[in-house]
């Protein structure tokens, strides 16, 4: 009786270890080595836009290279390695999907939304331009959960050193060799001014999450 | 039904182990955090002090008129509403008086001047005005004194941080909810109209009549309820001295 509730508790965890990276997804094949490969952001985790003049509301705010990242792809030895990387934005499972968290309104309860998380928007790009609307300011769909694809070619394996903006690097390789490919910097902008609406959205400190998923495919 | 968890045991372990070495999976996370503080920008253009310096019977019977002393300028990113108010260290009631001039000790002669003895005139109609009985704003031409009907008086109160309560005059908004400005600024064009011309900006012009007499037959309230002095008296001659604020506040 003993031992069965043992194996009973060593389930309950064994089960918590294999759902780690299910928010990625898991991926169908097995050949790029799990353990040598790597994605580093080199960047701080954390960026805060801070809107307190009115300049900046009309104006929005844009930070160039906040966010750069980094991959290592190792390939298990004759194994086709191929691999996908894609941005996920969430909201910390807010009350409405489709809106920022809030952490905290500011000023009286006067009229006023919730930013939709539409209004980031992020550019990808590299040296060699690999990725998806590389250079090209995108946003994600208004929906917890949506993703952006930035490296994902489901047919072509591209290999490192191809440097050409038409193909998808996402072969084996490192940004320790060829940076140009394995290296990606995000740019980020706001704008909480709506040109047709004007100033519709409610004062207060807002958050969202943005995963960075590179996937064996 | 040991052997059946020992074996679920087994695969569980097979799973974890192919997971950890081998299909490539891996993420790194980036916070956004986007702080939006309320904008509420007032700039005043014009002196800080306006001078009315009664020196001539004219001036007394008609009164000394301030064209555009005071501008006011508007940028919000919040919906808004903007009003005066009129008071002294005394109350909402009357002037401050700092000399007398003379002997001042004729009875008739009196130093408690309504602060609604102060007109004053805003060069465009208050943009969302509330439903008010009396006056919701200034915007009325100065007419020819004596003026009974409380159109330019202004809002007079000891506590210049409460609203206004619905009835009495903004420059624009109202107290209810309904009635505000929707955030934006007189720098940037809303429907096509930027600068002076925008619900954003206001000049104002001053007006005080103390009447001859000097009774100040103008003081009234919003309501048209006269404030002049009574019949039979008159301003002690003195420095007097009154503050105007303008309070730009979040729409609530």
């Amino acid at each position: 009786m003993r031992s069965s509730r043992f194996i009973l508790i060593f389930l309950f965890f064994a089960l918590f270890i294999d759902c780690g990276y299910s928010q990625c997804g898991m991926p169908p094949t097995n050949n790029c080595d799990q353990a040598l490969s790597d994605i580093v952001l080199t960047t701080p985790d954390r960026i805060e836009l801070i809107f307190d003049s009115f300049s900046e509301y009309k104006g929005g705010i844009t930070l160039n290279g906040s966010s750069i990242i980094r991959l290592k792809v190792i390939t298990i030895p004759a194994q086709p390695c191929k691999w996908k990387l894609s941005m996920i934005v969430s909201n910390n499972a807010w009350g409405v999907a489709t809106d920022w968290e809030t952490m905290v309104p500011y000023g009286g309860a006067g009229v006023g939304v919730t930013p939709a998380l539409d209004l980031l928007e992020l550019r990808v790009s590299n040296v060699c331009n690999t990725p998806i609307n590389s250079g090209l300011w995108q946003q994600f769909a208004p929906l917890t959960g949506s993703v952006i694809d930035i490296i994902n070619d489901p047919f072509l394996l591209t290999p490192a050193g191809t440097c050409n903006p038409a193909l998808q690097t996402n072969g084996a390789g490192s940004s320790l060799t060829n940076y140009n490919e394995f290296s990606f910097t995000i740019d980020y902008r706001l704008k909480p001014y709506d040109p047709i609406l004007g100033f519709i959205y409610r004062p207060g400190r807002y958050e969202l999450h943005i995963k960075f998923c590179l996937q064996e495919m | 039904m040991k052997k059946i968890l020992c074996g679920a045991a087994i695969l569980a372990a097979m799973g974890i182990s192919s997971n950890a070495n081998a299909q490539l999976v891996d993420e790194s996370n980036v916070t956004i955090t986007m702080d939006l503080q309320p904008i509420l920008q007032l700039n005043m253009t014009g002196p800080s002090n306006i001078d009315f310096v009664f020196d001539q019977i004219s001036e007394y019977v008609g009164g000394i008129t301030q064209y555009g002393a005071t501008s006011l300028q508007v940028s919000s990113t919040v919906s808004w509403d903007l009003y005066a108010v009129g008071y002294s260290s005394t109350g909402a009631a009357n002037w401050d008086q700092q000399v007398i001039y003379g002997g001042g000790a004729d009875p008739a002669a009196i130093d408690l001047l309504p602060i609604t003895a102060l007109e004053m005139r805003q060069d465009k109609a208050n943009p969302a005005p509330g439903a008010a009985t009396n006056f919701a704003d200034y915007n009325a031409a100065f007419v020819t004194s004596p003026v009974l009907t409380g159109s330019n008086n202004i809002y007079a109160s000891a506590t210049p941080y409460v609203r206004p309560v619905d009835g009495e005059k903004y420059i624009a908004g109202g107290n209810l909810a309904v009635d505000f400005v929707v955030g934006g600024s007189y720098l940037v064009a809303q429907a096509g109209i930027y600068g002076s011309g925008s619900s954003y900006y206001y000049t104002i012009d001053y007006r005080i009549v103390p009447g001859l007499p000097a009774t100040f037959p103008n003081a009234a309230s919003n309501a048209g309820v006269t404030a002049a002095l009574a019949p039979g008296t008159y301003a002690q001659p003195g420095v007097y001295t009154m503050n105007v604020k303008y309070v730009l506040t979040e729409n609530q």
